[in-house]
C-alpha cells in the first residue's frame, strides 16, 4: 500500500466513525437537556416602579423546598435597594416573587427563595473530575431562551486568588448563575464569566455548600438579613486573607537598572516587563507591572479586591540632568496603574499625604492616598506613589494599588512594599 | 464792543500752523516778515492783507491787492469785509480762522512717557521689543528642558510665538480701546506689558515649583494662587495706565476689583462637590535633581503616623456622603453584565 492510500483508508475510516460519535454526543446533549431543563429557572432583576428588567441571568434549584443558587452579580441589583426586586421564571416563563437570602460576594453566589416546593432539584456534592470530562452548561444567553451549551472541563485555574474552574466553551452574557454538569446530572459549577473564545469559567459547586446553609440560617431567623453590613464583613475577612499572604517571606524584587523594585507579591499576581530603549539614544524606559487577575464584583460601578502595582523606570543616557528630571516629574504626574474602579457615589473623594521618605540612605518621595467606599465600613481604596530622588541620571516612578482593603492593610503593605525598594548592590 | 477774537492760521489739510490774539490793529498779513501775521504760503502776497479797527471797535478786513485774492466760503473773492467770530477767510492755500477768545479747550491729555515706572517705559520700543524678545528665549529654553529629544528651532520657538499671539490678540484690543478713548494706538506698549506680565507668571510657577520641592507635604497652592491674582491686577492696571488717565490708586483700586472678582468666580465654579478623586490624584508634583543629602524628608514611622489622618478625613466624608445620599437616587444602572 502507497502512502497516499494509507491516507486514503485512513480518511475513510475517521469518516464512518465520525457520524455515529457525533450522534452519540447529541443524544447526550439532548437527554441532558431534557432532564435537567425543569432544574433550571431564569432570574430578573426588575425595576419596582416601571417593571422594567435591570438585569438578567441563570438560576438552578438545589433543593427540595425551593432555593435557587445564582450568582451575586446577577441580583446585586435588588440587594438592599427597594426600587429593584427579584423574579424568577419558571419552564412556562411564568413570573414568581423571589427573596434573596444569602451571598457570597467574594465567589460571586447568591441563594434565592422561591417558596415552592419541588422535586426537580439538583442535590449538591463537592466532586472531583478529571481534565477534559465533557460538561454541560444551562441558561439563558442573550435572553433567546434556555440553551445548552457543551463543553470541556479544564480543571482548576493556577494562579487565581479565588477557586475557579476553566470551563471550554461558550458562556455568553445571561447564563450566568446556571450550572454546569456533567452528563450524569451532577454540578460541577456556576457559570459566571467569560473572556471569550469559549474560554469560560465556572465557581466550583463545593462554594455553594456554606451559602445555602447560611440561607437556611437567614430563613429560620426569619429576619431580613443586613447585606451591607454582610458584604462589608465578608471583604473584610477576604482581604485579610489575601493580603496576608503579599510579600511574605522571600525578598520578591526584580532589579531594573539600579533599582532593586518588589515583584509578584504572591503567586496569584501576573508580572509582564517591556523595554523601550528607543527614544533616539538618549533615555530608557523599563515598564514593570504586576496585578491580580480576579476582582469582586459589586455593582455594575464598583469592583473591589484588586491589587496592582508598576514601576517605571528611567535611566537618563547622558541627558542633562534639568532635562532628564522634566522628563522624570512628568512621569510621576501620570497614574500608571488601574483606573477608575468605582463611581463618584461609591467612594469619597481621595485624601492624599504627600511627603518625602528617608530610609537607608535613600530619599523617596511619596504620596499615600486613600478614599473610603461610601456604604462598606472600614473598606478603602489606596493608591501608594514613590520616586527615587537623588541620582541625577536614573529613576523610578513606582505606584501600588489596593482596592476594597481596610486601612490598616492598607498601611501595612504599602511599608512592605517600601522596604522593597532599594538600591540594587554593584 | 466785540469779544476777543483769536485768529487760527490753518493749512490745505486743515492742521492749525500758528494761532494770534487780535489786539491792537491793524494787523499786517502776508508772506512778508513785517507783517504781525506771517504766513508761510507760497500762494499768499508778502503784503496780502490788513486787518483794521473802526471806532465802534469791530474789525474789519481790506485785501491789499494781491496776486490771488482773499476769498470767503462759498468761493467768493471779496476785496473787504467785515470779521467776527466764526468769519473764515482764505489766502492763497491758507485758511484763517476767527475764533472766540473765551471758547472752552479740552483738558491736558494724560502722557504716560512722562511718567516712571515700568509700564511707562515700555512706551519706548525698544523695551517692548526687549521683553517680547526676552519672552521668547525663556519660553524657548523651558521647552528645551521639557524635550528630552532635541527639537527643532521651529519646535523651540513655537509655544513662544503662540504666546506671543494670544497677547497680541489681548493687545490689540487694548490698543484699539485706547485709540476711541483717548485716540492713541499704543498696541506696542500694551503688548509689551502683557508679555511682561506672562514672563512674570511663568518664572513664578518655575519658583513654585522648586519651593514646593523643597517643602513636601506643604501646600502652597494658595500662596502661588494669591500672587497670580496679584500680578493678574497689575496687568490690569498697567493697561488702564496706558489707556486712562486715572491716578494710580483708581487705576488699582478698579484692577484688584475686577481681578477679585474673577478669583471668585473661578473659586465657585471650582468648588469641592464634584467627582475630585481624579483630580486629586493628577496633582502633579515636581521633581528635581538635587543630591539626597540636601532634601527635607520624614522617616518611615513619622510618615505613616501621619497618614492615619487621613483615615479620620476620609471616613468623616463617607459620613457625610451617606447622609446626603438617602435623599439623592442616583440613576438605575439597566446594563446586564457578563
Amino acid at each position: 500500500m502507497t502512502a497516499r492510500q494509507g491516507l486514503a483508508v485512513a480518511l475513510l475510516l475517521a469518516l464512518a466513525a465520525w457520524p455515529a460519535a457525533a450522534q452519540r454526543r447529541d443524544e447526550t446533549s439532548a437527554t441532558v437537556f431534557q432532564r435537567y431543563a425543569d432544574h433550571t429557572a431564569k432570574i430578573q432583576v426588575v425595576e419596582s416602579g416601571s417593571g422594567a428588567k435591570a438585569e438578567l441571568g441563570s438560576a438552578f434549584f438545589v433543593s427540595a423546598d425551593g432555593l435557587l443558587v445564582t450568582n451575586y452579580h446577577v441580583v446585586a441589583e435588588a440587594v438592599d435597594d427597594e426600587r429593584y426586586r427579584v423574579e424568577w421564571l419558571d419552564q412556562n416563563g411564568a413570573g414568581h416573587e423571589g427573596r434573596v437570602l444569602a451571598v457570597d460576594v467574594v465567589r460571586d453566589l447568591a441563594v434565592v427563595a422561591t417558596d415552592r416546593p419541588t422535586t426537580r432539584y439538583f442535590s449538591i456534592a463537592a466532586l472531583t473530575l478529571p481534565k477534559g470530562t465533557r460538561l454541560y452548561s444551562l441558561g439563558h444567553p442573550e435572553d433567546l431562551g434556555l440553551s445548552i451549551v457543551e463543553g470541556v472541563y479544564n480543571g482548576r485555574l493556577e494562579h487565581t486568588l479565588y477557586p475557579k474552574i476553566h470551563f471550554t466553551g461558550p458562556i455568553n452574557p445571561g447564563m450566568s448563575g446556571g450550572p454546569a454538569l456533567t452528563a450524569d446530572g451532577r454540578v460541577v459549577g456556576v457559570n459566571v464569566a467569560t473572556s471569550g473564545n469559549s474560554v469560560s469559567f465556572l465557581v466550583p459547586i463545593d462554594a455553594a455548600i456554606p451559602v445555602i446553609k447560611r440561607a437556611r440560617d437567614a430563613e429560620a431567623a426569619a429576619e431580613a438579613p443586613d447585606f451591607t453590613a454582610e458584604i462589608g464583613k465578608q471583604i473584610l475577612a477576604n482581604q485579610d486573607t489575601y493580603l496576608a499572604k503579599l510579600f511574605q517571606g522571600g525578598d520578591s524584587t526584580v532589579r531594573i537598572g539600579p533599582f532593586e523594585l518588589p515583584t509578584q507579591p504572591a503567586p496569584f499576581f501576573r508580572c509582564w516587563a517591556d523595554a523601550d530603549r528607543d527614544h533616539e539614544g538618549r533615555y530608557e524606559t523599563v515598564d514593570h507591572q504586576c496585578s491580580t487577575d480576579d476582582y469582586i464584583y459589586l455593582s455594575g460601578s464598583q469592583s473591589s479586591g484588586i491589587v496592582s502595582l508598576a514601576h517605571k523606570v528611567l535611566l537618563s543616557r547622558g541627558l542633562n540632568p534639568l532635562r532628564f528630571y522634566n522628563l522624570y516629574s512628568n512621569q510621576f504626574r501620570q497614574n500608571h496603574t488601574v483606573a477608575e474602579l468605582a463611581e463618584a457615589s461609591d467612594v469619597t473623594e481621595y485624601r492624599c499625604r504627600n511627603d518625602n521618605i528617608r530610609r537607608q540612605g535613600m530619599v523617596l518621595k511619596t504620596r499615600f492616598c486613600v478614599r473610603r467606599y461610601t456604604s462598606y465600613e472600614g473598606l478603602y481604596d489606596a493608591d501608594f506613589k514613590v520616586a527615587v530622588l537623588g541620582a541625577r541620571d536614573a529613576g523610578v516612578v513606582s505606584e501600588l494599588t489596593l482596592s476594597g482593603v481596610s486601612f490598616e492593610n492598607a498601611t501595612r503593605i504599602a511599608r512592605k512594599y517600601l522596604d522593597r525598594i532599594r538600591w540594587a548592590k554593584p | 464792543m466785540g469779544e476777543a477774537m483769536i485768529i487760527e492760521v490753518a493749512d490745505q489739510r486743515g492742521r492749525i500752523l500758528q494761532r494770534h490774539r487780535l489786539g491792537a490793529a491793524p494787523v499786517g498779513i502776508g508772506r512778508g516778515l513785517r507783517n504781525a501775521v506771517i504766513l508761510d504760503d507760497p500762494y499768499a502776497d508778502p503784503d496780502h492783507m490788513v486787518i483794521e479797527s473802526t471806532p465802534d471797535g469791530s474789525y474789519h478786513f481790506r485785501d491789499l491787492g494781491s496776486v490771488n485774492g482773499t476769498w470767503e466760503a462759498h468761493h467768493r473773492r471779496v476785496s473787504n469785509g467785515m470779521v467776527r467770530i466764526g468769519t473764515e477767510l482764505k489766502v492763497g492755500r491758507t485758511t484763517l480762522r476767527f475764533v472766540s477768545a473765551d471758547q472752552p479747550v479740552t483738558p491736558a491729555l494724560y502722557d504716560p512717557s512722562a511718567q516712571t515706572g515700568i509700564v511707562g517705559r515700555l512706551l519706548e520700543p525698544r523695551a517692548a521689543a526687549f521683553v517680547l524678545v526676552l519672552y521668547l528665549a525663556v519660553s524657548a529654553g523651558l521647552k528645551y528642558l521639557a524635550s528630552p529629544d532635541d527639537p527643532s528651532t521651529a519646535e523651540l520657538l513655537t509655544p513662544g510665538l503662540a504666546g506671543l499671539l494670544l497677547a497680541g490678540v489681548w493687545a490689540a484690543m487694548w490698543a484699539f480701546t485706547n485709540r476711541i478713548v483717548a485716540q492713541r494706538f499704543r498696541f506696542l506698549s500694551h503688548w509689551g506689558w502683557a508679555i511682561a506680565i506672562t514672563t512674570g507668571l511663568t518664572l513664578l510657577a518655575i519658583g513654585f515649583e522648586w519651593i514646593g520641592f523643597f517643602t513636601p507635604g506643604t501646600d502652597l497652592g494658595a500662596v502661588e494662587g494669591a500672587l497670580s491674582a496679584v500680578a493678574g491686577a497689575w496687568l490690569l492696571a498697567g493697561h488702564f495706565q496706558l489707556v486712562t488717565e486715572w491716578p494710580p490708586r483708581r487705576r488699582w483700586a478698579i484692577a484688584t476689583g475686577i481681578t477679585g472678582a474673577v478669583v471668585g468666580l473661578i473659586a465657585i465654579l471650582g468648588r469641592p462637590g464634584g467627582f475630585g478623586a481624579g483630580s486629586v490624584l493628577r496633582e502633579g508634583a515636581s521633581l528635581k535633581p538635587i543630591a539626597a543629602r540636601f532634601l527635607p524628608a520624614s522617616d518611615v514611622e513619622g510618615y505613616f503616623a501621619r497618614a492615619a489622618e487621613l483615615k479620620t478625613a476620609v471616613d468623616r466624608m463617607a459620613d457625610d456622603s451617606t447622609a446626603s445620599d438617602q435623599a439623592v437616587p442616583g440613576p438605575a444602572d439597566s446594563t446586564p453584565k457578563r
